[in-house]
Parts: C-alpha cells; sequence; structure tokens
C-alpha cells in the first residue's frame, strides 16, 4: 500500500522557520496517551512581513525623533520617552510573535486540531476526527504565495460539526497529502 | 492661563509630564501581564520545547513595565 509506506517514512523535520514540521516534539492540552503529532504547521514566515517593517519603521521613527524633541525636557524625561518607545516597540514584537507562534494547525494520527489565537485574549482550538473529515480542499493563489509556495487548506466535516482551517500554512498540497493519507489509514486500517 | 504660560510654569508642565508616565507606564504594565498571562496559557495548551524561553521573555515585559513605572514615579 503505497499510501500508508510514505506515512510511516515521514522522518523528523522541521523547515521554513518552523512553519512546517513534520513529527516535532510537541504536545497539545488534549492529547490522547496513544495519539502522535504527525503535522504542525503555522502560517508561511513571509505572511510575517509586514509587522517586522513595521518594528522597523517605529525604531527609526522614535530615533529620529529625538532629534524634535522640545527643548523643556529634562534628561530623565528624554530618558523615560526612549524607554518606553523601545518597551512598546518590543510588546509589539512580542505581541505579533505569540500571535504567529501559537496560531497553529496540528494533525495527529487520529484527528485535525486548529489552535487560533487572535488578538492575545481570544482562544478557540477546533478538533476534527480524521473519521468525521469528508473533504480536504488546499487552495493557493496570488503573486506572494506562487513564489513561496503557501496557500489555506480547507478541511470540511460531516454533519455539524465545525470545519477546519488552516490559513497561509506552506506547502498547502502536501499538507491536504498528508491529511488524505492518515484518513485512508484510518479508515482503511494500517 | 494661557498656553504660553503654561510652558513656562516649569512645576505644572512637569506634575503634567509625570502623570503621563505613570499613566502610560501602568497601561504598559497591565498589557504585558495580560500578555505574560496568555503566553502561559497558550504553552499549556500547545506544549513546545521553547516554553522556558517564551515564560522568560513574557516575564522581561513584565519586568519592563515594574521598571518603567518605578522610574516614572520618581521623574
Amino acid at each position: 500500500m503505497k499510501t500508508v509506506e510514505k506515512l510511516e517514512t515521514l522522518s523528523s523535520s522541521h523547515q521554513i522557520l518552523h512553519a512546517f514540521n513534520i513529527r516535532p516534539n510537541i504536545r497539545f492540552e488534549a492529547q490522547g496517551d496513544n495519539e502522535q503529532v504527525i503535522l504542525v504547521v503555522r502560517a508561511h514566515p513571509i505572511t510575517q512581513i509586514p509587522w517586522l517593517l513595521n518594528s522597523i519603521i517605529f525604531i527609526v521613527f522614535f530615533y529620529y525623533l529625538n532629534f524634535f524633541l522640545p527643548s523643556f525636557l529634562n534628561l530623565g524625561q528624554i530618558i523615560f520617552i526612549n524607554l518606553f518607545a523601545l518597551s512598546t516597540i518590543s510588546a509589539y514584537i512580542w505581541f505579533n510573535f505569540l500571535s504567529w507562534y501559537f496560531n497553529v494547525g496540528i494533525v495527529t494520527n487520529q484527528r485535525v486540531v486548529d489552535v487560533d489565537l487572535q488578538a492575545i485574549v481570544y482562544r478557540e482550538v477546533t478538533y476534527a476526527n480524521l473519521n468525521k473529515i469528508e473533504d480536504v480542499t488546499s487552495k493557493g493563489g496570488g503573486f506572494l504565495a506562487s513564489i513561496f509556495n503557501y496557500g489555506n487548506v480547507f478541511i470540511q466535516t460531516a454533519g455539524t460539526e465545525v470545519n477546519v482551517e488552516f490559513f497561509n500554512v506552506p506547502k498547502p498540497a502536501e499538507v491536504s497529502r498528508i491529511i488524505n493519507n492518515l484518513i485512508y489509514v484510518k479508515k482503511n486500517g494500517s | 492661563m494661557d498656553l504660553n504660560s503654561f510652558f513656562n510654569n516649569k512645576e505644572l508642565l512637569n506634575l503634567f509630564i509625570k502623570a503621563f508616565a505613570v499613566v502610560f507606564s501602568i497601561i504598559y504594565l497591565l498589557f504585558s501581564i495580560v500578555l505574560a498571562k496568555q503566553a502561559d496559557i497558550m504553552t499549556k495548551t500547545v506544549d513546545t520545547q521553547k516554553k522556558p524561553l517564551i515564560i522568560l521573555v513574557s516575564l522581561g515585559q513584565v519586568g519592563l513595565g515594574v521598571g518603567l513605572l518605578i522610574y516614572s514615579l520618581f521623574l
């Protein structure tokens, strides 16, 4: 059976700055005892460029702001303004990094898990059992998505179960292939 | 009091700047605490090898907030 053989030969690897991880050393909250994490995906790092660019612009802006600060400010106040600006930029970077790092799609040998962290304070974890999955679609389009090979993966579940979506993940075709193989193994047995 | 005399009154101006500094430091501290708490929850939801580093940086942000608040009180 070609599909099963391919799954078993998937060796542990971390690719594209930990955005595409095969058999990583990761556990999640509701993981079962016999459940193995096969794949963990995050948004492609190239999609994080806007906030990284913003951070650089903010740093340059605050650096040059020092030359235009009013003369009535004393040294202590100028130091505070600079410290506050640096702290705010570091918080902005950390906030965006956490939003990227904890927005993960996890594929195990039993189910698909979608962990969403929106604006840091809203957390949503969606589970879809492999035997409830009806259709897996990968979509990719656009200039950057074509160059860097990233896109969306839509996982449609049966009945009223919540659908799972992975956005801007690297190698969407590879992700859907792995999920389809796992569904095949789950339904037909190994 | 017109705007010109306000800017010439050093004590009033310093008090005004200090009040702003304290308020912004408190807001920053609250934000960093929320960020650290949420990072702690998320490391339990998705347990990775980078957990100690994530907790450390988050606590560093809280420390920075405390430092800013203390500094702003002595402005």
